[in-house]
C-alpha cells in the first residue's frame, strides 16, 4: 500500500494525516482501507495483486468483514476509482496546457471539484477518528453527492476525449449534461459549463470592444478570413453570364492575392471579410444572427480601429473626427465590458440578457456607423459617383466617350497596358470637355480596365459566334468582321474601381464585381446604341432602300427600350430607393444589406441571372453590332445585298422571338415584377402579340 | 465641348421665336442677358455648352446666327436688354435691307447671292466647337426670307454638312381663314419641297393651332405675337431639355430623332405641350400628375399642330412619340401612365411596326419657379400632319389653277423660263403625303420598295417592250424605264407598289396602263415624243423623269 504512487497534489496533508491516523488507530481497518480506496481507487488489502494500482477485483470474501459492508466497500472503490481518473485527466490537461483555453478552464473547474471531494474526505477522516464506531455506509451516505457526479463526469470526459471536440464545441456537449433531473449533477455542470462560458465571453468581449480575437487555440465561432477572393467569386458562375465570368474568374487575380499574403491573419486590412463565422464551432444553444451580430461588431471595431491606428493616406479631418468619436466608444465598451462581465457572475449564462446587450451593442455601433458613413464619409456622394461611373447616370458622358472610343475599341482584341490608358485618357478628356470633372470627382478612383477572358474561354465565345459570321460574311476578309463581337474591347471593357480605407467596408469586391456585371451590359448596350444612330446618319440622305432603315428602327426600338426599362425602369427606380432608404434607416448593417439586395435586384431584373434570356439578349447586341458594322462596310459599295440583310434581320426576329418565349414564360409565373414593365413597353401598340411575337418580316 | 448645336434664325418669324428662345435658354441656366453666369448659378451640372460657348472673358454666348433681309426685328432685338448677348458677327442683315418682300423666289435668290458671306459665319460658327452635332433652323415658311432664304441654306447646308444634322421649326401660316400674305401657299409648298428634301427633321409649329391654344388654354381673346413666340421657344426649350440637362438617356439630339423618325421622309413632328401658363394668368390646370400630363400630352386641343384624325377614308395614326417628362417623376409612375394609355387606347399607333410612347425624364432648371410639379413636352410623329399638307395644297392648287401672282416668282430666274419648280415642288408634297396615309396602312413597309425588272424588247428596232416578268405581285405606281440609250433593249422598271394605275412614257415607246399582276407588258401604239406633254396633263402622276 505504501508504495502506491499518491496523487500529487492533493493527497498530501491527508497521507499525513493518514500516517498519524493508522499509528493510532489500527483496528478500523475498513474504514481506513475505504479511505484510502476513495483517494486513489485502490487499497492494499482489496487488490489481488499488490504492485497492480488498477485491481480489477478484490477478494471474493474477507474473513471478519460482512458482505454488505464489503459491497459498500466495493461501491467506495468505484468511486475512488472515478477521481482517479479524472484527477489523472486534469493533471494531463493542466500539466500539456495545449488542449485550449475551454478544455483547461473545464479541468481548473473540475479540480475544484475534487478538491470540494478531497476536502469532504478529509472531513470524514476527522471524523473517523473523533469517533470509531462509524460504519462504512456513514462514509457512503456521506458521498452521495460524488457517486452520482463523478460517473456523469467520467462519462463527460470520455465523450470529450473520444469525440475529439474542441473549444466553443465542448459548451454544447456540457450543455447537454446540464439538463438532468438531479439537482446536484445540473448544477454541478453548470459551473463547469459556466468556466467556459467565462472564456466565451472574455473572447467575446475581446471582438466586441476591441474587434480582435484572442483564439490561439482556434476556438471560437469566428475565425479570421484567409480566403476573401472566395467571396469575390460571388454568384457569377461562367453558366450565368458569360459577359462576366471572364471578369470573375480574373478577380483572384495574383496582384490582390498578394495584397492579403503580406497579413496573413493579422487584423490590419479593414472591410468586412475579415473574419469569418466558423459555423461547426458555434455552440447549438447560441443562435446563428447572434453570432453574426459579434461578428459585424467585431469586425465594425476593426474598421474603426483602423483608422485610428494608421493610415496614412487618410487625410488629417477624418482622423480626427474618428478620434473625438472613439471616446464614445470606449464608455460603450465599458458599459458593455461590465454587462457582459456581469453575465459570468450567475450561474447560468443568461441568453437573453446576451442577445439583448449585443443587439444593443449592435444597434449603437450600427447608428454610429451609418452616422459616419452617411453623414461624414458621405455614403451618398460614393453612390452618386458609383453610379455616374458604373451605372452610367450622366449620358452625355458615355455617349461622348463611346464615340470616341468605337474604333478603338472595337479593334482591340487584347489588353495592353498602352491602350487602358489611351481608354483612360479619352474617358478624362471626355470628363474636362463635358466640364463634368467638379461632379465626378473621384475619376482617379476608376480606371478602366480590359478584362479578356483567357484563350481557351475565346475560342468558344469565338464558335458560338461563328455562325453569323459566315453567314454576314460569305467572304471572311475584314479584320473588324462583326462575328467576334464578345471578343472585342466594348464586350470586355470594365472598370476598376479603387476603393479608400473606410468605404472598403461597404463595398466589398463582391459589389464591384456585380457593379461591373452591370456595367458590361450597360456599355455594350450604349454602344449598339450609337452605332445604330450613327446608321441613321449615314442614311439619312439615302432615301430610299427602306429595308435597312425598317431593320435599323426595329433594333433601335429594342435597344431604346430595353436601355430605357434597365435605365430608368430598374436602375433608377432601385437607387432612389435605395437612397431613400439610406436616409431614412438608423442602422448600419441595414444599409449594407439594401445596397446588396439593390444590386440583386438589378442583376434580375436586367435577366442576368437568366441564363438563356440573357444569352439571348447578348445574341441580339451582337447581332445589332454586326448589322451596323456591316451595313458601313458596304454603304460604299452602294448596292446592299439583299440577302444579308435578310439574314439579320431573320437571325435578329428569331432571337427576338426566342426572347419573348423565355420572357413570357417567366412572366406567366409572375417572377419578376418589373418584367411586365419591359413587355408593354415593347409590345405597346400589341404589333408582337398580333405577329406572334416577331417584329415583323424582314 | 461636344455635339454642339448651331442655331440659325430666319427672317422675321425666326428671329423673334428665337429671340424668345435664347431668353428662355438664358432663365433656366442662369446666364444675364449681358451673357454673365448668375452668382446663383456657378455651381450647375447643366451642359451650357451645347448651346452657348464661352468667350475669353467667360461670357456665354449663344452658338447662334442672325440672319434677315431687312432690319427691323434683329434692330429690335439689339435694342432689347439682350443686345449683348449675341455675338455681333454672327447678325447678318443684307445690305440692301429691302427685305423679301413675301416672296419665296425673291429670299431664295437673295439666299444665293448671300451665300458667300453667310456661310462665313456659319462655316466659322461650326469650327467653332470640337464636334459640331447639328444645325437648328427656326423660320416660318409663309414669308420670304425664312421660306426663301431658308430653303436657299437648307439645301446648301445639307450639301456642306452631310453628315450633320439638320433640325427646323418651321412656324406653318394659318389655313383656316385669310392668308395675310396671299402668295403663301406658293411659299409654302416651296418650301415644303426643301424641308423634305433637305431637313432631318422638322418641328411643325402651326399657326392655326397656336392661335387657338392661346385663346383656349391662355384664356387670351386675341393673343399677341410674343405671347405665340413664347409657346414656340417653350417647345424649343422643352425638346432640348435633355441636352442641357443630361439624365441616363437622351443626350444628344440623334437619339431624340432618330427615336422618332424611321423612315427619312417622315420627318414632320408634331407637339405638344402641358401644362401652359402665361404671366398673367393663372393656370386651370391645378394637379399635375405624370398620367394627367401624359394624357394630355395626347389630346388633340393640345397639340400645336391641326390634324385631322381622319380624311378620306384614312385613320390617322402615331408613328412614334416621345414624351419629354420634366420635373421629379417616380419612374413607376410613368409606367402606370403607359399602361393606363394602352388600357384605354388613348393613341393609335401604326399597325406596320412595333412603336410606343418612348420617355425621356428630364430634370427641371433650378432658376426657373414653376407651379407645376411636373411638366411634359410632347413630339410626335403622327400621319395625320398630312391632312395639313393636304390643306396647304388646296389653297396652292387653287392659287396655281389660274396663275395667280406667279409674275412676282417670274421676274427671278429661278421661275424665268418655266414653272416647273412649282410643279415639281407639288409634286414632292404630294408624295410625302401619299407616304404619310401609306404609312396608316400595314403594307407600308413595301412602300418606295423599288423593285427592278429587266425588260426585254423581241423588237429590238422599234424599241417596243412586250414582256416584262416581276417577281413580286405588287400593284404599280411609276414604271420609270431607262431611256438613255435607246438602242440597247435592256430596260429598267422601277415599280412602286400599292397605285393601280402606271404610265410610262420613254422617248419613243408608250407602254400603257398596268394594273395587275404578273405583269404583262404588251406594246399598244407607238407615240410620238411630241405626244409627251399632252399625256403628262392627262396623268396625274408625276412625269417620268428618265435616270435612276
Amino acid at each position: 500500500m505504501r508504495q502506491l504512487p499518491l496523487p500529487a497534489i492533493s493527497l498530501r496533508p491527508i497521507d499525513t494525516k493518514f500516517k498519524q491516523i493508522s499509528l493510532i488507530y489500527i483496528g478500523s481497518m475498513a474504514l481506513h482501507e475505504a479511505l484510502i480506496a476513495l483517494q486513489t481507487g485502490c487499497s492494499g488489502l482489496l487488490t489481488l495483486k499488490q504492485d497492480d494500482p488498477h485491481f480489477k477485483k478484490r477478494l471474493p470474501s474477507i474473513p471478519y468483514v460482512h458482505q454488505g459492508e464489503l459491497e459498500i466497500l466495493d461501491r467506495l472503490t468505484q468511486l475512488g476509482r472515478h477521481y482517479h481518473t479524472i484527477d489523472e485527466y486534469v493533471q494531463n490537461i493542466i500539466k500539456t496546457k495545449t488542449s485550449g483555453l475551454y478544455i483547461l478552464s473545464f479541468a481548473f473547474e473540475l479540480r475544484s471539484i475534487l478538491q470540494s471531494y478531497l476536502q469532504c474526505l478529509s472531513q470524514l477522516e476527522h471524523e473517523c477518528l473523533q469517533n470509531t464506531s462509524l460504519t462504512l455506509s456513514h462514509l457512503l451516505i456521506s458521498l452521495t453527492d460524488y457517486t452520482l457526479l463523478f460517473p456523469a463526469l467520467v462519462s463527460l470526459i470520455n465523450t470529450l476525449q473520444s469525440s475529439g471536440y474542441r473549444g466553443c464545441q465542448i459548451l454544447d456537449v456540457i450543455r447537454r449534461c446540464t439538463l438532468d433531473g438531479n439537482t446536484i449533477l445540473s448544477s454541478t455542470m453548470k459551473k463547469l459549463l459556466c468556466a467556459g462560458h467565462r472564456i466565451l465571453i472574455k473572447q467575446i468581449i475581446s471582438i466586441l470592444t476591441r474587434g480582435q480575437v484572442y483564439d490561439e487555440y482556434g476556438e471560437f465561432f469566428i475565425g479570421s478570413n484567409n480566403s476573401i477572393n472566395v467571396e469575390a467569386m460571388g454568384m457569377t458562375t461562367p453558366s450565368i453570364s458569360r459577359m462576366t465570368s471572364a471578369a470573375a474568374s480574373r478577380s483572384h487575380s495574383p496582384e490582390r492575392a498578394m495584397m492579403q499574403t503580406p497579413q496573413p491573419n493579422s487584423a490590419i486590412t479593414p472591410g468586412y471579410n475579415q473574419y469569418l463565422l466558423i459555423p461547426e464551432m458555434l455552440p447549438s444553444y447560441i443562435p446563428l444572427p447572434l453570432a453574426d451580430k459579434i461578428l459585424f461588431i467585431g469586425e465594425s471595431w476593426l474598421l474603426l480601429k483602423k483608422n485610428d491606428d494608421d493610415d496614412d493616406d487618410n487625410d488629417r479631418n477624418t482622423r480626427n473626427s474618428l478620434g473625438i468619436n472613439s471616446i464614445d466608444y470606449d464608455e460603450q465598451n465599458h458599459l458593455v465590458q461590465q454587462q457582459l462581465h456581469a453575465l459570468t457572475l450567475a450561474d447560468d449564462l443568461n441568453m437573453f440578457e446576451l442577445e439583448r446587450i449585443i443587439e444593443r451593442a449592435r444597434i449603437d455601433l450600427s447608428l454610429t456607423l451609418r452616422n459616419l458613413f452617411v453623414d461624414r464619409f458621405h455614403l451618398i456622394d460614393e453612390l452618386e459617383q458609383i453610379r455616374g461611373f458604373y451605372l452610367i447616370e450622366r449620358g452625355e458622358l458615355y455617349t461622348l466617350f463611346v464615340n470616341r472610343t468605337s474604333q478603338l475599341l472595337l479593334n482591340t482584341k487584347k489588353s495592353s497596358n498602352a491602350i487602358e490608358n489611351d481608354i483612360n485618357e479619352v474617358f478624362k478628356q471626355c470628363l474636362n470637355d463635358l466640364h463634368l470633372d467638379t461632379i465626378l470627382t473621384n475619376s482617379d478612383k476608376f480606371k478602366f480596365k480590359l478584362d479578356f477572358p483567357p484563350n481557351e474561354l475565346v475560342n468558344q465565345e469565338i464558335s458560338a459566334a461563328r455562325r453569323l459570321l459566315y453567314r454576314t460574311q460569305g467572304s471572311n476578309d475584314n479584320s473588324s468582321s462583326p462575328s467576334d463581337f464578345w471578343s472585342c474591347g466594348w464586350a470586355n471593357l470594365s472598370i476598376q474601381y479603387k476603393v479608400k480605407y473606410p468605404m472598403k467596408a461597404f463595398f466589398s469586391e463582391n459589389c464591384k464585381q456585380r457593379y461591373n456585371d452591370i456595367f458590361h451590359l450597360l456599355i455594350v448596350l450604349r454602344y449598339v446604341q450609337t452605332e445604330l444612330n450613327s446608321l441613321w446618319l449615314a442614311f439619312k440622305n439615302h432615301h430610299r432602300n427602306s429595308l435597312v432603315w425598317h431593320l435599323r428602327n426595329t433594333m433601335s426600338f429594342f435597344i431604346d427600350n430595353f436601355q430605357y426599362y434597365i435605365q430608368i425602369d430598374v436602375l433608377e427606380y432601385k437607387y432612389q430607393h435605395l437612397i431613400r432608404s439610406i436616409q431614412s434607416s438608423t442602422d448600419f448593417q441595414q444599409i449594407k444589406h439594401l445596397h446588396e439586395l439593390f444590386l440583386a435586384d438589378i442583376q434580375t431584373h436586367s435577366f442576368m441571372l437568366l441564363g438563356t434570356a440573357y444569352q439571348s439578349i447578348k445574341n441580339i447586341l451582337s447581332i445589332c453590332a454586326s448589322f451596323c458594322l456591316t451595313i458601313k462596310q458596304q454603304e460604299k459599295k452602294e448596292n446592299l445585298d439583299e440577302n444579308v440583310l435578310r439574314g439579320f434581320g431573320k437571325d435578329f426576329n428569331d432571337e427576338i422571338k426566342l426572347l419573348f418565349g423565355i420572357l413570357g414564360m417567366v412572366q406567366k409565373h409572375n417572377a419578376l415584377p418589373h418584367l411586365g414593365v419591359f413587355l408593354t413597353r415593347l409590345d405597346f401598340n400589341r404589333f408582337l402579340t398580333n405577329n406572334n411575337g416577331s417584329f415583323g418580316e424582314f | 465641348m461636344p455635339s454642339e448645336i448651331i442655331t440659325l434664325q430666319l427672317g422675321q418669324c425666326g428671329n423673334q421665336i428665337g429671340m424668345e428662345f435664347w431668353k428662355q435658354l438664358c432663365a433656366e441656366h442662369g446666364i444675364s442677358p449681358e451673357g454673365k453666369l448668375e452668382p446663383f448659378a456657378k455651381e450647375g451640372s447643366d451642359r451650357k455648352d451645347v448651346f452657348f460657348y464661352q468667350a475669353d472673358d467667360q461670357h456665354y454666348i449663344p452658338r447662334s446666327v442672325l440672319l434677315d433681309l431687312e432690319p427691323r426685328v434683329i434692330d429690335g432685338i439689339l435694342k432689347s436688354p439682350y443686345k449683348h448677348l449675341y455675338n455681333p458677327e454672327n447678325v447678318y442683315i443684307s445690305k440692301d435691307g429691302g427685305g423679301a418682300g413675301n416672296n419665296w423666289a425673291q429670299g431664295y435668290h437673295q439666299g444665293d447671292k448671300l451665300t458667300e458671306d453667310i456661310f462665313d459665319i456659319i462655316d466659322r460658327e461650326a469650327e467653332n466647337g470640337d464636334s459640331l452635332e447639328g444645325f437648328v433652323l427656326c423660320h416660318s415658311i409663309a414669308g420670304g426670307t425664312g421660306s426663301g432664304m431658308g430653303s436657299n441654306i437648307l439645301e446648301k447646308l445639307n450639301d456642306r454638312f452631310p453628315k450633320k444634322l439638320i433640325q427646323t421649326y418651321s412656324v406653318f401660316p394659318m389655313t383656316n381663314e385669310v392668308a395675310d400674305v396671299v402668295v403663301q401657299p406658293y411659299n409654302s409648298v416651296l418650301t415644303l419641297k426643301r424641308l423634305t428634301e433637305n431637313a432631318d427633321c422638322t418641328v411643325v409649329l402651326d399657326n392655326t393651332a397656336l392661335n387657338r391654344i392661346a385663346t383656349e388654354r391662355l384664356k387670351k381673346a386675341t393673343p399677341t405675337l410674343a405671347e405665340l413666340n413664347q409657346l414656340v421657344s417653350t417647345i424649343m426649350s422643352g425638346s432640348t431639355s435633355t441636352l442641357r440637362y443630361p439624365g441616363y438617356m437622351n443626350n444628344d439630339l440623334i437619339s431624340l430623332i432618330s427615336s422618332l423618325i424611321p423612315t427619312p421622309r417622315l420627318h414632320f413632328l408634331i407637339s405638344a405641350y402641358t401644362p401652359l401658363t402665361s404671366d398673367n394668368t393663372e393656370s386651370e390646370v391645378r394637379k399635375t400628375t405624370v398620367l394627367d400630363v401624359m394624357r394630355r400630352l395626347l389630346q388633340p386641343k393640345n397639340v400645336m399642330v391641326t390634324t385631322a384624325s381622319r380624311d378620306k377614308n384614312i385613320t390617322h395614326c402615331y408613328v412614334s412619340i416621345l414624351n419629354i417628362i420634366q420635373g421629379e417623376v417616380d419612374p413607376s409612375e410613368v409606367h402606370k401612365s403607359l399602361m393606363r394609355i394602352r388600357e384605354r387606347k388613348l393613341a393609335e399607333f401604326i399597325p406596320w411596326g412595333p412603336a410606343s410612347i418612348q420617355v425621356a425624364l428630364s430634370k427641371k432648371s433650378p432658376y426657373v419657379t414653376t407651379q407645376h410639379r411636373v411638366s411634359g413636352l410632347m413630339l410626335a410623329n403622327h400621319t395625320g400632319i398630312s391632312s395639313l399638307f393636304d390643306r396647304m395644297c388646296d389653297h396652292y392648287d387653287k392659287l396655281i389653277k389660274r396663275e395667280a401672282f406667279v409674275e412676282n416668282f417670274r421676274r427671278l430666274p429661278m421661275f424665268k423660263d418655266n414653272l416647273d419648280e412649282f410643279n415639281d415642288s407639288r409634286e414632292v408634297v404630294q408624295q410625302l403625303m401619299d407616304e404619310y396615309r401609306a404609312a396608316t396602312r400595314k403594307d407600308y413597309i413595301n412602300f418606295g420598295n423599288t423593285q427592278t425588272a429587266q425588260i426585254t424588247s423581241t423588237d429590238p428596232v422599234s424599241n417596243t417592250v412586250d414582256h416584262v416578268s416581276v417577281d413580286r405581285s405588287v400593284q404599280l405606281q411609276h414604271i420609270i424605264v431607262d431611256s438613255s440609250d435607246p438602242c440597247k433593249c435592256t430596260r429598267t422598271i422601277k415599280t412602286h407598289p400599292w397605285r393601280s394605275l402606271a404610265v410610262i412614257l420613254t422617248s419613243n415607246v408608250l407602254l400603257a396602263h398596268i394594273t395587275t399582276t404578273p405583269l404583262i407588258f404588251r406594246p399598244r401604239a407607238r407615240i410620238p415624243s411630241t405626244a409627251r406633254t399632252s399625256l403628262t396633263s392627262k396623268i396625274t402622276t408625276k412625269p417620268v423623269t428618265s435616270g435612276a
